[in-house]
């Protein structure tokens, strides 16, 4: 623990050093707002079989455009799924996105994004206790009262069209793709306004 | 815009799953042997144990092995010794005092790993139409290291099930082994009754499975993740190292690009 805040300390004193250029390298800022759906076809969401398309997950971010060269962006971004809570809020959890792509224009109006990214998902337990059905009685099992994370790195490809200052695009992730019994796909449907375009 | 606002208030309804005991025990180890009792006999279950071996590698591998955000790795063990008493005994778990208590009753003898067996006696399942019972019976701190399914062999009920809802029986029973306990949520594997059309892991179970076993990044699949066990303090490997130094760096450079872009915004409009 030491060892990362010496490392972060050191790391915001550098801040100055990158600021001796005055001209930013950053050419839009944009907000994502969007809904997040996890494991697509993977997750059985009903009792005869059905699996789960889609998730209302309302979902948060913010990113920036870096030009490259050409028609190339590089566009690093934060998304946050909001707050699902379960039972009562026994379990919250949180899932955030530490993402960067690579964005190519094919159009004006088409962007094509390839990237990777950081899955930190969340689960803060309330503790408490629960009485389920268990075969003909009933017994007491109980809910998490720690706070722990999962940590996956994504593969992650998107497509947006760009509509003025707004775009729509479908950002999806792929874990574990050098495991393929562990493979996962989950996507974002973003709506994304730009502030500084 | 409406339909923004709209979004942030309406989402998915959320059931939560359970832990076993208050104290949220798992295995130490990410990755588990489920292994047969070698002695075991399931004649009213009708199954042998070669029958018994077919149906392991799939509850492992099409539920509980399947969760990305989840380090645990349950494999097929084979066969293990004899175990006393396994097949028609009145099993105990050892903190279950009211079944010691009882004379005709004994501690089943720990066990490493998961062990499958089929057994007779009734006392051990609470009715006919229960199709197994699952008891963790040996735990160091808040560490399981044994435990043992018992499939209940006294009543016709489990032989009566297809290969795939006997798959999902044994995934359910795995799941209390490694530590979770029943959720509300029938679209659940740890939902009390078995489904019909049971496919794979609902939410709840995929989150407790990765609560119990989280995963620390997996390189997309390359590293495996795997929660070897080593003697450096959590969160300090040289791989979450690497990542976290990587990751404060690129939001250094960016907050540094942000400052000098809204200062020129600011230059502009003055």
């Amino acid at each position: 623990m030491k060892r990362h805040l010496i490392f972060i300390l050191v790391a915001i004193s550098a801040l100055p050093a990158f600021a001796d250029d005055p001209q930013s390298s950053i050419k839009e800022i944009y907000f994502n707002l969007g809904t997040h759906t996890e494991y697509y076809n993977a997750v059985q969401n009903d009792d005869s079989g059905g699996l789960r398309k889609f998730d209302l997950a309302p979902t948060i971010g913010i990113g920036l455009g870096i030009p490259w060269k050409n028609n190339f962006h590089f566009l690093p971004e934060f998304n946050w799924v909001l707050p699902q809570t379960a039972e009562d809020s026994h379990i919250i959890i949180n899932t955030f996105m530490l993402r960067g792509d690579l964005g190519y224009d094919v159009y004006g109006w088409l962007r094509l994004r390839l990237g990777t990214g950081i899955m930190w998902q969340n689960q803060q337990g309330r503790a408490g206790k629960s009485t389920q059905n268990n075969g003909n009685s009933t017994s007491t099992f109980y809910y998490p009262n720690e706070n722990r994370s999962s940590l996956n790195n994504t593969l992650d490809l998107g497509i947006e069209t760009l509509l003025d200052q707004y775009s729509i695009r479908l950002q999806t992730y792929t874990y574990s793709i050098f495991k393929k019994e562990q493979r996962q796909y989950s996507y974002t449907i973003f709506l994304t306004y730009f502030w500084d375009k | 815009m409406k339909i923004f606002f709209l979004l942030l208030i309406i989402s998915s309804p959320l059931f939560a799953y359970t832990l076993n005991n208050n104290f949220g025990a798992s295995f130490k180890n990410n990755e588990i042997k489920v292994y047969i009792a070698g002695n075991t006999t399931c004649s009213t279950a009708q199954l042998n144990i070669y029958d018994l071996n077919d149906l392991i590698t799939p509850a492992n591998d099409n539920f509980w092995n399947r969760v990305p955000t989840s380090n645990i790795r349950l494999s097929n063990g084979g066969y293990t010794d004899a175990i006393d008493n396994i097949n028609t005994g009145r099993l105990c778990a050892p903190t279950d005092n009211d079944c010691i208590v009882d004379a005709a009753a004994t501690v089943i003898p720990p066990v490493d790993g998961i062990v499958i067996a089929c057994n007779n006696n009734p006392d051990n399942f609470n009715g006919s139409n229960v199709l197994a019972v699952t008891i963790p019976n040996k735990f160091s701190g808040r560490d399981i290291t044994g435990a043992v399914i018992l499939i209940n062999d006294s009543s016709v009920v489990f032989a009566g099930l297809s290969k795939s809802d006997k798959i999902g029986v044994i995934a359910h029973e795995v799941g209390h082994a490694i530590g979770l306990g029943h959720t509300d949520d029938t679209a659940a594997l740890m939902y009390y009754r078995t489904v019909k059309q049971r496919k794979t892991l609902g939410e709840d179970d995929m989150r407790g499975v990765s609560y119990l076993y989280p995963m620390k990044l997996d390189g997309m699949g390359l590293l495996g993740g795997c929660g070897t066990i080593s003697t450096k303090p959590p969160g300090a490997s040289g791989k979450s190292l690497f990542w976290q130094m990587s990751i404060t760096l690129t939001i250094v450079i960016l907050i540094s690009e942000l400052i000098k872009l809204l200062r020129s915004k600011t230059r502009s409009s003055t």
